[in-house]
């Protein structure tokens, strides 16, 4: 029994470290650490957890992936693929109430297609619709809240950075993992859109409706400039899913496939929207003067909002490369802590005896699970993803399987609650994001956090729907991964 | 020499292997990326896989992490939270940093004597992973050793500059000393300082 205090003053120094500022990988590799030792009495055995765990938490070829789908999603970025997802989007939805919002959501998907990162999202994204919208009159803590909770969607689609670390955390098939996120993702994405609809039909002068209705062969043609990177995602999530990649090389192949595109980008650019880019030029001098009657028309080609043009130079390559590097490096430092304290963890017998307490307890399985999911929305308002599954994982991973619950379907319930602490005061870090972005951007020079939040507020509510529809209907999240090769 | 200036040089210098090492990092990415869809394609349409390429890409990332460990603390990317020490004073968070500088140093520089050891050990007696072509096992462990090292002197280097500065602070309570170079711009790969 006394070894459960030492695992009880451990999660408790992990906390205090944390609060105090240290790096969380840190306060998790102390606290293991001297955990270990203050048990065990003999340094060399605690000494012997920076030997050999350093090592086997990156000497894993599955865990490969991370670096590979971080590169993906940077080269996607240099080939554009955002901003024409965008303009795609906006001339096949433009017509629907808050159009423009729809397709900054369903451009966010697309994105999210290609990288793990909500943060990432939501930067990109304020840069290329926020101006957009803020033309056609959109209230602009409205168009904010939208591309803070579209960002969630980043999280949810394959690939997912937050999906592989809860794979690595809990010993799961990332894989799995990666595939049933589709499901989730997709009703997300649905039921932003149909909320969007109804506010932007309640309240018209949060989202004028446009009368844009862009000829059939202009839509096609704007299509064309996202069919690459559709083919390219579809391809590896099949590739994965019927087994012909492991998730791995489906990163690689991403990867690769991206890198491609981005190359091509400046052609294709000039090939398929030469005629837009030019009609773009003589419409660029109306953004500055936000009066001018210009509601509903022809939108310019996203790819001259960015303040850089699509394509790649040495110099984007190799800040690329640097970057997937520095953040595999910061992945790995918290895990490599984590692993550290998980040994520490098992040596007391925490995590057994809270499955027994839970199991003996007798509460509704249910019950249980929706405490865990409010802890994650909780935690989430405070602190990052990753270092706040490094903690708990150890824990509630273990008592989740000594449940009977589906342990995937239950990763998805997580990542989607820890996704809505994000949008949510007092540390969201969504908003905290677009607010960062924006205010540099004459379109949200007065932007402040409490408007993005007040904006955002139609989006918690219709998240806290979708996690409750994925509560009810587990197949949303199991069924892919169940009929999954492998 | 007083001890900002002994800072700022250990910075510098420290600099140069610190970015190279990332440099490293980041060209093992691109070799990773390359390793795979080679295999992928041999074992596809040629029917020769890229022998033992499992291996290596798995030994592939404890290079891409460990070297570009200290180039993140560098960048100061490394995740901290800072719901408190952002309400602190200044003196205050420069404690706090010098705390938590001080675990970088003893759990990295354990963790780099550690490894050390282990990585000499496996040089001697030659271990490797089996197959079709045997792969010592110890540059991979060096390489642990190696960040874990590189990481360690980063923390130091960060722990004098932050010392000077508190020392700064605590002598005279004016708004003193010039802001430690918080995170270098991102640059040339192989830009030395």
């Amino acid at each position: 029994m006394d070894d459960l205090y030492w695992g009880i003053i451990g999660f408790a120094a992990v906390l205090t470290l944390m609060v105090l500022g240290v790096h969380v990988g840190l306060a998790l590799a102390t606290t293991g650490f001297i955990g270990m030792f203050a048990m065990t009495g003999k340094l060399s055995l605690a000494l012997a957890l920076f030997t050999t765990t350093p090592y086997s938490t990156t000497n894993v070829y599955a865990f490969a992936i991370l670096p590979l789908f971080i590169i993906m999603g940077l080269f996607a970025m240099h080939a554009g693929l955002s901003a024409r997802a965008f303009d795609a989007a906006y001339k096949w939805v433009g017509r629907l109430p808050g159009g423009m919002a729809i397709a900054t959501t369903w451009a966010n998907a697309m994105f999210a297609a290609c990288t793990g990162s909500s943060v990432v999202a939501c930067a990109v994204f304020t840069r290329i619709s926020l101006p957009e919208m803020d033309r056609r009159r959109y209230d602009k803590a409205f168009a904010c809240g939208t591309i803070a909770a579209a960002g969630m969607l980043g999280m949810l689609i394959p690939p997912s950075a937050l999906m592989i670390v809860y794979g690595i955390l809990t010993e799961q098939s990332i894989g799995k993992l990666l595939i049933a996120g589709v499901g989730p993702g997709v009703l997300l994405t649905l039921i932003f859109t149909a909320g969007i609809v109804i506010v932007a039909a309640r309240y018209p002068d949060r989202a004028p409706r446009a009368d844009y209705a862009p000829p059939l062969l202009e839509r096609l043609k704007a299509t064309v400039g996202v069919v690459g990177i559709v083919i390219l995602v579809v391809g590896i999530i099949a590739g994965m899913y019927t087994g012909i990649f492991t998730p791995t090389e489906a990163g690689a192949a991403g990867a690769a496939g991206a890198l491609v595109l981005a190359l091509l980008a400046p052609l294709s650019e000039r090939w398929i929207f030469r005629a837009e880019t030019a009609a773009a030029a003589s419409d660029s001098g109306p953004r500055a003067a936000p009066d001018l009657p210009d509601v509903g028309g022809p939108i310019a080609p996203p790819s001259a909002v960015l303040l850089e043009k699509p394509g790649l130079n040495w110099n984007r390559f190799s800040q690329a490369m640097k970057e997937a590097a520095q953040t595999s490096a910061l992945v790995f430092f918290i895990l490599i802590g984590a692993m550290i304290f998980a040994r520490f963890l098992v040596l007391t017998g925490l995590p057994g005896e809270f499955v027994e307490i839970v199991n003996e307890a007798n509460i509704p399985t249910l019950l249980i699970m929706i405490l865990f999911l409010i802890m994650y929305v909780f935690l989430g308002m405070f602190q990052d993803s990753i270092s706040m599954m490094s903690i708990t994982l150890p824990i509630v991973h273990p008592i989740i399987v000594g449940l009977g619950i589906d342990p995937v379907y239950f990763a998805m319930l997580v990542i989607m609650s820890i996704e809505i602490g994000l949008i949510t005061p007092p540390v969201g870090l969504n908003v905290y994001t677009v607010r960062s972005v924006a205010v540099q951007m004459p379109e949200g020079e007065d932007l402040t956090l409490e408007d993005i939040f007040r904006g955002i507020l139609p989006f918690f509510f219709l998240s806290i729907l979708a996690l409750i529809i994925l509560i009810a209907v587990p197949s949303i999240s199991t069924f892919l991964p169940s009929k999954m090769f492998g | 020499m007083d001890l900002r200036t002994v800072g700022r040089y250990l910075y510098r210098i420290l600099g140069w292997v610190v970015n190279s090492s990332a440099f490293g990092a980041a060209s093992i990415v691109v070799i990773l990326m390359a390793l795979v869809v080679a295999d992928i394609f041999g074992r596809k349409v040629l029917n020769k896989p890229v022998p033992m390429s499992y291996e290596v890409a798995a030994f592939m990332l404890v290079f891409i992490v460990f070297l570009g460990l200290a180039y993140s603390q560098r960048q100061r990317a490394h995740i901290r939270v800072e719901i408190l020490t952002l309400r602190m004073s200044p003196k205050g968070r420069a404690i706090m940093d010098l705390i938590a500088f001080t675990l970088g140093i003893a759990i990295y520089g354990a963790i780099f004597y550690q490894t050390f050891k282990w990585s000499y050990h496996s040089f001697e007696i030659g271990e490797y992973v089996a197959g079709l072509v045997n792969i010592p096992k110890w540059p991979s462990q060096f390489a642990v050793a190696f960040g874990a090292l590189l990481i360690s002197l980063q923390f130091i280097s960060d722990w004098v500059n932050r010392f000077a500065e508190v020392l700064a602070l605590f002598r005279e309570p004016a708004p003193a000393a010039e802001p430690l170079p918080v995170a270098e711009p991102a640059g040339d790969p192989a830009s030395n300082d």
